[in-house]
């Protein structure tokens, strides 16, 4: 059985694009082809120029580190570290040098609000507080700018009360174009759409309307 | 109704089932091991036990003959005969040194017929001739034919019924000699004759009978000693009288079965309890797994029973469906358990000692799972996962999670909260182990005291585990910030403080590395240890190598003796030691053993308390100068104590003998113990208190022999002993029976000889020594399913949690390797604090269990001055670490490559990776 059947979609640098539709469309299958969590059956997906269909792993660790982020509904944060350690996480990886990890991770948690909460853990901070962490650490990228990146929502407010959500939203929009990055998120809440630039439907693993 | 339909769990959570499974077999597998071993291993002791003959009942009484009828047809009865016996007088004359003389022999004469003949034919084994077919005629035994060196063919005198006849030997025959078991009836008759020889007013009828041994089996003992029971209470019930106004019966029923099956079950029963008991460490390990795997299994759970609980299902319906599911997975256990328990009584079926092999014996050595040990199988392997689970739920249901108060004397007091019990724990036994070791060898060598030697060391353990563990959870970040360096950021922020979760398993998996290697380690230094705490005692005990005792009857032939003994070609030196007790009070009561001995000869023989040869000890430094000081004594210390005596002081010494001698000895020493000699068989050694227990070696004075010989005939008048010293790693017993063999029978005062190397051979060889060698073996191979138990639990607990969180590592650009290395990381802190733990509590432990494993053989009547003689074999205490540390490591490179291999999207986006992660564990 086929998540998705011909989709073709391009999306623009520094756009923000919201993806709806029922369950089962294939919304998320479509994330995690761009995300580089799935590979395609068929067709190709391409990032930034560069085509990531049959990379192998050693190079799509790389896209991931280096053009990908992702939030998620739950906003999967490691429990164990504090709220800067989470944010500092993608940076270590890719081996930036402390001080301007410091600086770097300073500056993201001064953006989502949270510089005075940078030593509590996830389980001592409320969901929108974590969902704020998560896109800290989404934004947190070895360049130094997310002009290059695409930031993948995952329904980053469906685990949150409406204002809670509103205010996610906006942080995570205002972020991501603020940043020169391209956001793709994936809802099933009309309003979270209407922040979007464009919004494309699915269902049945077709795109509704394509532009 | 109940909420949860039955069956609903039958399928669920394949790896739940199956990590909790493989815990509850090890318990299992560890009771049908041990069962099952001491099981094989007794099948000898059950061939030997009922070895007793081919007569398994002898019934005698008043009017025994008229119920032969009544015995044959009772139900289980294969046959029945009479025997007459009497009493008898066999004589001979005999030319002894010129000397016609005549030798008599009494005892009990046979008259078998030949139906009793026909239905016992093992009962006498005729060597020679025939049995008798008339009065002049008689056959006897292997021993009178010796004694009275008499053929086939001569004449003997037989007096019986007042009547002395002439009877022509025409056979001789024995009664079977082979017969270790203690049931059978050695030398039982002198003669067999014609039953109308036989005393008509004292002859005897007893009835001989057998019994379907077919129904006896060492599968069932207790089933088959119910048989013979019954057969022996139908045989009473013959006597009408029986059980009339409380009478007994006039049948006397003698089953020499009955009594070997008694004592076989006995025996079995008293070895299973006891290796029971010796395991009692390993058992805390399995229960510390079956633990672990309790508390993952409910943990697992918790997600599932929310939803549950919030469809309406009661806590009750919950609590039930665990229940169920851990009753079936014991059951299951119990099941899998006896395949793999009997595997593992083929380790320690060929093992010849601690981790030596004889590989054959795996397939010739006979099998048996006996109804008892199938039934403490079962027992262990249910009621323990169900016991245990029972104390789970009684230690988590008082667990109360309070609001964190943020004073730093709240936050003290919420410290000291934590720990109070584990601290009581530690202290309690700490001071209980010191109060013993402080007691010195009376303390440790006392019998209740001895039960609780090898348990204590645990509670001990589980609270400084505890507190361990407490440490570890509250010091994973201090324990990421001091391995940063050593393993990178990520793996020592992510990775490492994994350790420090909640629900984390971290400690108790340490805790079971820890137990399972200390547990080795003590079986490979008691291994090592035993065998040289015996020679040394042993050396203790015999006063040189090789011990005789002179007959002073046959003094004229000493020289040509110790010249034989001498000229052995494995004896290096031999020496003459007189001993003689004396008194040093008034009364009685100052008894004391007084040794006499040759110094510098016996420097180079004998041997100090320590095991060292004199020559190179300080109580041989005493002894030169006993050869310079004649009227010199060396006394122990308890003399020196209880006397008030000091070097310089005089010891006067009396015989208290009709004559009475005194001797005035200068005292130039005090040891704490001086050997001894072979127990002497001629001489009353006064008052011994049996109800307490005997130093060895105390209470004696070591003195100048040329001094002593002075005072008295020392031949006459005292012991003599030559004590031998052998070549190193000579055989004293070869030595001795060489000796004995070319006619040193004579000068050996009855048979009274000892060696250190017979008496080591003796307990190494032991069945108990043996035994407990083996079952270290098996349980040793056990303790490795342990640790790999435990890991596993900790590697499968939370696991979703753990693919989540290696999922979001790989999908911020983690490479593969860097998400391996922190799977690593995490386990590599559990291995190096396992190590730690190690090194703290291993010392302690093993302290104390082989001070308990040197009391287990010896007796508590007698307490040697040094109990055990510690032997570290370093060589297998490095091959047990560096194997435990290689399993462990390669099964943390299995998980971590393992756990590296997930499905990205998967992990990342499903709703229930983050619905349970960490919160609501226990």
């Amino acid at each position: 059985m086929h998540a998705l059947r011909g989709v073709t979609l391009q999306i623009e640098r520094g756009k923000a694009i919201g993806i709806m539709g029922p369950s089962g469309s294939g919304k998320t299958t479509l994330l995690n082809l761009i995300g580089a969590l799935d590979r395609p059956t068929s067709g190709r997906v391409v990032v930034d120029g560069l085509d990531i269909t049959d990379m192998s792993e050693h190079e799509l660790t790389q896209v991931r580190r280096d053009k990908i982020s992702y939030v998620f509904q739950f906003f999967n944060l490691i429990p164990t570290l504090t709220a800067y350690e989470n944010v500092e996480l993608p940076l270590l990886i890719a081996g930036i040098d402390e001080d301007i990890r410091k600086e770097r991770v300073d500056h993201l948690l001064t953006l989502v609000g949270l510089s005075e909460r940078a030593e509590h853990r996830p389980d001592e901070m409320s969901g929108g507080e974590s969902q704020r962490i998560a896109i800290a650490r989404a934004l947190a990228k070895p360049e130094g700018s997310a002009s290059s990146i695409v930031v993948l929502a995952d329904e980053p407010t469906g685990d949150l009360d409406y204002n809670t959500g509103q205010e996610i939203l906006e942080i995570l929009v205002s972020l991501t174009k603020g940043e020169g990055g391209t956001l793709i998120t994936v809802t099933h809440d009309p309003e979270v759409g209407e922040q979007m630039d464009h919004v494309y439907k699915m269902r049945d693993g077709l795109i509704e309307n394509p532009k | 109704m109940s909420a949860i339909p039955v069956g609903y769990e039958a399928f669920h959570s394949l790896r739940r089932k199956a990590v909790t499974l493989i815990c509850f077999i090890l318990a299992s597998t560890m009771a049908i091991g041990i069962t099952v071993y001491v099981d094989s291993y007794s099948i000898h002791q059950w061939d030997k036990n009922l070895d007793v003959g081919s007569v398994a009942i002898r019934i005698s009484g008043t009017s025994i003959g008229s119920y032969l009828t009544g015995i044959k047809d009772i139900h289980g009865i294969t046959k029945a005969v009479e025997l007459i016996s009497g009493g008898g007088t066999i004589s001979h004359e005999l030319n002894i040194s010129g000397n016609q003389q005549i030798i008599s022999m009494s005892g009990t004469i046979l008259a078998p017929d030949s139906e009793f003949r026909d239905a016992f034919p093992d009962y006498t084994s005729l060597v020679t001739g025939r049995y008798p077919n008339n009065a002049t005629e008689i056959a006897i035994t292997e021993q009178l034919q010796e004694s009275l060196d008499v053929q086939v063919g001569d004449y003997v005198g037989l007096q019986s019924d007042s009547i002395i006849r002439n009877c022509t030997v025409v056979g001789v025959y024995s009664h079977p000699s082979d017969y270790t078991s203690p049931y059978y009836w050695n030398a039982e008759s002198i003669a067999i004759v014609n039953k109308t020889v036989i005393d008509t007013y004292g002859r005897s009828i007893a009835i001989f009978a057998d019994v379907n041994r077919a129904k006896l089996t060492a599968f069932n003992p207790t089933a088959s000693l119910q048989y013979l029971n019954k057969i022996d209470e139908s045989i009473r019930r013959l006597d009408p009288n029986y059980g009339e106004a409380g009478y007994y019966s006039s049948i006397r029923v003698n089953d020499r079965l009955a009594s070997a099956i008694s004592n076989y079950i006995f025996w079995v029963q008293n070895l299973r309890i006891g290796e029971m008991l010796r395991s009692t460490s390993v058992l805390l390990l399995v229960v510390l797994v079956t633990f672990l795997a309790i508390r993952y299994n409910v943990n697992e759970r918790r997600y599932e029973e929310s939803i549950l609980i919030s469809r309406g299902a009661s806590q009750g319906d919950l609590e039930r469906v665990v229940t169920r599911e851990v009753l079936i997975l014991s059951i299951i256990s119990c099941l899998a358990g006896i395949p793999l328990g009997l595997l593992l009584s083929r380790v320690a079926i060929s093992a010849t000692g601690f981790f030596t092999f004889k590989p054959i014996l795996a397939l010739t050595e006979p099998v048996m799972v006996s109804l008892e040990s199938l039934i403490i199988t079962a027992i262990v392997s249910i009621a323990l996962p169900m016991l245990t689970l029972g104390a789970y739920r009684a230690i988590y249901s008082t667990k109360k999670n309070v609001d964190e108060q943020i004073g730093k004397i709240a936050k003290l007091s919420r410290g000291l909260g934590l720990i109070k019990w584990d601290l009581l724990i530690v202290v309690l036994s700490g001071l209980l182990l010191l109060a013993i070791f402080s007691g010195g060898p009376a303390a440790t060598s006392d019998p209740l005291l001895a039960l609780f030697m090898p348990i204590i060391p645990l509670p001990l353990f589980l609270g400084v585990a505890s507190l361990s563990m407490k440490a570890l959870k509250r010091g994973a970040n201090f324990l990421s910030r001091l391995m940063k360096k050593l393993v990178g950021e990520i793996p020592s922020s992510v990775g490492i403080r994994r350790i420090g979760k909640e629900a984390s398993s971290a400690g108790a998996a340490a805790m079971v590395l820890v137990l399972a290697i200390c547990i080795s380690w003590n079986s490979a230094i008691v291994s090592a240890s035993l065998p040289l705490t015996a020679r040394n005692q042993a050396r203790l005990d015999t006063g040189s190598d090789l011990t005789f005792e002179l007959n002073n009857v046959n003094y004229p032939a000493w020289n040509d003796f110790i010249n034989n003994v001498t000229s052995h070609d494995m004896v290096d030196s031999a020496t003459l030691v007189s001993q003689k007790n004396m008194y040093l009070s008034a009364d009685y009561g100052g008894i004391c053993r007084f040794m006499a001995v040759n110094p510098m000869e016996y420097i180079d023989v004998g041997y100090d308390y320590l095991g060292n040869r004199l020559n190179n000890s300080d109580l041989g430094e005493m002894i030169q100068l006993l050869d310079s000081t004649t009227d010199g004594a060396i006394i122990t210390k308890d003399i020196a104590n209880s006397f008030n005596l000091a070097e310089g002081d005089v010891l006067r010494a009396t015989t208290m003998e009709d004559q009475e001698t005194t001797i005035i000895f200068r005292i130039i020493g005090i040891t704490d113990a001086i050997p001894e000699l072979p127990a002497p068989t001629t001489q009353y050694y006064g008052y011994q208190d049996y109800y307490r227990s005997y130093r060895v070696g105390s209470t004696s004075v070591l003195v100048n022999r040329e001094f002593f010989g002075t005072k008295f005939d020392l031949i006459m008048q005292s012991l003599n002993y030559l004590c031998v010293g052998l070549e190193a790693n000579s055989n004293g017993t070869r030595v001795a029976e060489d000796v004995i063999a070319s006619g040193g029978s004579e000068v050996i005062l009855s048979n009274t000889w000892d060696s250190v190397s017979s008496r080591v051979d003796s307990y190494v060889n032991n069945v108990q020594y043996s035994m407990e060698r083996a079952i270290d073996t098996m349980l040793t191979v056990l303790t490795i399913g342990t640790i790999i138990g435990a890991f596993i639990i900790y590697a499968a607990e939370g696991v979703r949690s753990r693919k989540r969180e290696i999922a979001l590592l790989r999908s911020i650009g983690a490479s593969r390797l860097l998400v391996i290395k922190s799977q690593a990381a995490e386990m590599l802190v559990l291995l190096l604090f396992s190590i730690l733990l190690l090194v703290g509590y291993s010392p302690l432990f093993l302290t104390t269990s082989i001070s308990s494993a040197g009391t287990s053989y010896s007796t508590w009547y007698r307490l040697y001055p040094i109990s055990v003689f510690p032997v570290i074999p370093w060589i297998d205490i490095i091959v047990v670490l560096t194997f435990f540390i290689a399993c462990v490591s390669i099964f943390i490179l299995i998980i971590a490559v393992v756990s590296s291999e997930i499905n990205l999207a998967s992990n990342l986006n499903t709703a229930w990776a983050e619905a349970s992660p960490y919160g609501g564990e226990l």
